[in-house]
């Protein structure tokens, strides 16, 4: 903005002004992802992980149990990410809180809906659908988290389905996800998937005992090298024909 | 004639139809003639016109002089004494007094009516004339203004270098501006499909569609083992490239729409209907942010058919195709090795061949390669192959040796 110092002083003052302006908008000595913090943004990041393992009858769910603010603060070491919907679908979801709440909603209140059409609780294959279907609804300003959800399906085998923000679904025997995914999942590969496995060598078998202690090593060792995740281990075990287990466990608290 | 005067001329006034004497419309004129309409007074009379003179717009301002009011009436006085007395002396005497001749002096009265008209046309040609001279210059001398002003601010280029740059331009900000549309860098993936007859009556022919099986977000891989190939019906498939969610949603509702239309007609959809309205659900969205690139796939009663659908809008029926991050290195394969007609192995064999190369030299595809062949009554899904594996059967094959063996020089 041009000014003439000498014959115009009001302008001068309004060219200061718009100049700070500018400044405090976009300063040279900060990049882009400081500014970008400090604009608006309708989400805030809660952190956490959740982890999920299928086996031949049985689910095994965990999450942490710590809800940080700016990934510095913890607000609070009793926060539940896990929520049991019906007797068949149990949801782990882990980011925005807010949407994690909002879609544990939307969800019970649909199940809720197809309890009184039907008569019986929904299934895990068909829920997994209505997610999916929920999450694109909102492709446009989507819910922000890293959804699972797990159960024992109507053939009495276990299933985990995955989902990105905008409800990409898709069905695995084991999957995690919040801020320690790329530390909980090349672990599992190794133990569940078998990957680094050569042909030849015997695979053991996926038991319970096995996936519960696998899925409390792996958040052991998530909480030691990542920040939001920690306090307590938050443990869910349904298994076909048997009443949702939950349980927690101590963690690291720093 | 005389008698076909109107007397009551203060009652009404006399149109100039009726009455039609020949001087009729000179000599009775008794009540206010109009005088020749200026602006301001035709405003002034009309009903819900503006109050003030003012108000009123006018064409050309330049034109707003006073017009002449013109006077009351407007004929010849009238004579005193009648033509028809005779003049004095004879033609001679007269013509010495310098006196006119009988000839002239006897005018009749038409004539003198005639000639004032004439005189009345004339004059009023020649002011409607200058009027319309000065009109016209006025209007000229503003088209030229008009002309310069707009040749000041035009920049100092020539048409043809001034198209160069802007094609220059448009070509730089497509390829490597902000919002460059290099589509093939988003999609990270590769999908490939194409239809083929069968060389031998032990084949079967069809189409082969092979995908990788990788999901990235950013360079995080999300997903190793994504089903790219979905099912629309029980003969038609669509690829999935993009987005996962967007191509997971929208084939979806394709495959509705396709199961309501076979209920409905009672006869298959065939693939170009399915496409077109995959392509026009997309259409709906476009520039809002969807990625889909999806060939739909399918043996219908017109035979095999391959429609590549776009989130951008496009639509084209393709014989060998290829969507993704890698199908440049899938085309490369594909258009080295394909064959109208082929055994079914070998078409197989290109199939994984060619995810197999893409993988190898795109980071955005890897993981197990999927195929699917629709043949003319079936549809027939293989088991993934690891794609590292597929690489190491092809190397096999062409009997290159892979291993790695050091040597000092």
């Amino acid at each position: 903005m041009k000014y003439d110092a000498k014959t115009d002083p009001l302008g001068q003052m309004k060219a200061f002004k718009t100049a700070f302006s500018e400044v405090v908008a976009d300063p040279d000595w900060k990049n882009a992802r400081l500014i970008e913090r400090q604009r608006w943004n309708p989400y805030s990041f809660e952190g956490g992980s959740t982890c999920a393992i299928a086996g031949a009858d049985f689910v095994v769910l965990a999450s942490d149990t710590r809800m940080s603010q700016h990934e510095i603060n913890i607000i609070t070491r009793d926060a539940e990410k896990m929520h049991v919907l019906n007797n068949n679908c149990v949801l782990a979801t882990s980011g925005f809180y807010g949407d994690v709440l909002q879609l544990k909603r939307v969800l019970m209140s649909r199940l809720h809906k197809y309890r009184f059409d039907f008569g019986s609780e929904m299934t895990v294959d068909l829920c997994s659908e209505l997610l999916s279907r929920n999450l694109y609804y909102r492709r446009f300003f989507p819910y922000y988290t890293g959804a699972i959800l797990a159960g024992v399906d109507e053939n009495g085998k276990g299933a985990v389905f995955s989902y990105d923000p905008i409800g990409c679904i898709e069905r695995l025997s084991y999957t995690a996800s919040g801020a320690a995914e790329p530390m909980l999942i090349p672990f599992l590969d190794c133990q569940i998937g078998h990957v680094t496995l050569a042909d030849g060598i015997e695979r053991p078998a996926l038991t319970i005992e096995r996936a519960t202690s696998l899925i409390k090593d792996a958040f052991r060792g998530a909480a030691e090298r990542e920040i939001s995740t920690g306090d307590k281990i938050h443990l869910i075990i349904a298994r076909a024909g048997q009443p949702i287990t939950s349980t927690f466990l101590p963690l690291r608290e720093d | 004639m005389a008698s076909n005067c109107s007397v009551d001329v203060w009652m009404g006034a006399p149109t100039p139809g009726d009455n039609q004497t020949l001087f009729d419309d000179i000599f009775n004129q008794s009540f206010p003639q109009e005088a020749p309409v200026s602006p301001q007074r035709f405003a002034m009379e009309l009903p819900g016109s503006p109050a003030s003179p003012i108000d009123v717009i006018t064409d050309c301002p330049d034109l707003q002089q006073p017009v002449e009011q013109k006077p009351y009436v407007t004929h010849p006085p009238r004579r005193t004494t009648s033509r028809q007395a005779p003049l004095a002396g004879t033609s001679r005497q007269r013509m010495k007094k310098g006196r006119p001749t009988k000839a002239v002096a006897s005018n009749s009265k038409a004539q003198l009516a005639k000639n004032w008209r004439m005189r009345k046309e004339e004059e009023e040609r020649q002011k409607s004339q200058t009027i319309q001279d000065q009109a016209s210059l006025i209007a000229e001398l503003k088209r030229e203004i008009d002309q310069l002003r707009y040749h000041q601010n035009q920049p100092r280029v020539s048409p043809s270098q001034e198209s160069v740059l802007k094609i220059a331009k448009e070509f730089v900000g497509a390829h490597f501006g902000r919002d460059a549309k290099n589509l093939q860098f988003r999609k990270g993936t590769t999908t490939l499909a194409f239809v083929y007859e069968p060389a031998t009556p032990n084949d079967k022919g069809g189409i082969i569609i092979a995908v990788d099986s990788r999901a990235s977000a950013g360079e995080y891989i999300s997903s190793k083992s994504v089903m790219k190939v979905l099912d629309i019906g029980d003969r038609m498939v669509a690829t999935m490239a993009g987005g996962a969610a967007d191509c997971q949603f929208w084939t979806r509702v394709v495959a509705k729409y396709c199961t309501l239309y076979e209920l409905r007609e009672k006869t298959p959809i065939t693939v170009a209907a399915a496409s077109k309205y995959f392509a026009n659900a997309l259409y709906e969205y476009k520039g809002q942010g969807l990625s889909v690139g999806s060939m739909v796939c399918g043996y219908d009663k017109r035979g095999p058919a391959i429609f590549m659908v776009n989130s951008e809008g496009d639509r084209s029926q393709l014989k060998v195709c290829s969507v993704g991050s890698g199908s440049l290195n899938a085309y490369g394969i594909l258009d080295n090795h394909w064959k109208a007609k082929m055994t079914d192995e070998e078409a197989k064999a290109l199939g994984w061949r060619a995810i197999m190369h893409a993988t190898y030299r795109d980071a955005g595809s890897g993981g197990v390669c999927n195929l699917v062949h629709i043949t003319p009554d079936s549809k027939i899904r293989y088991p993934g192959r690891d794609v590292s594996q597929l690489y190491y059967e092809f190397a096999q094959e062409l009997g290159r040796d892979i291993a790695y063996e050091p040597h000092d020089e």
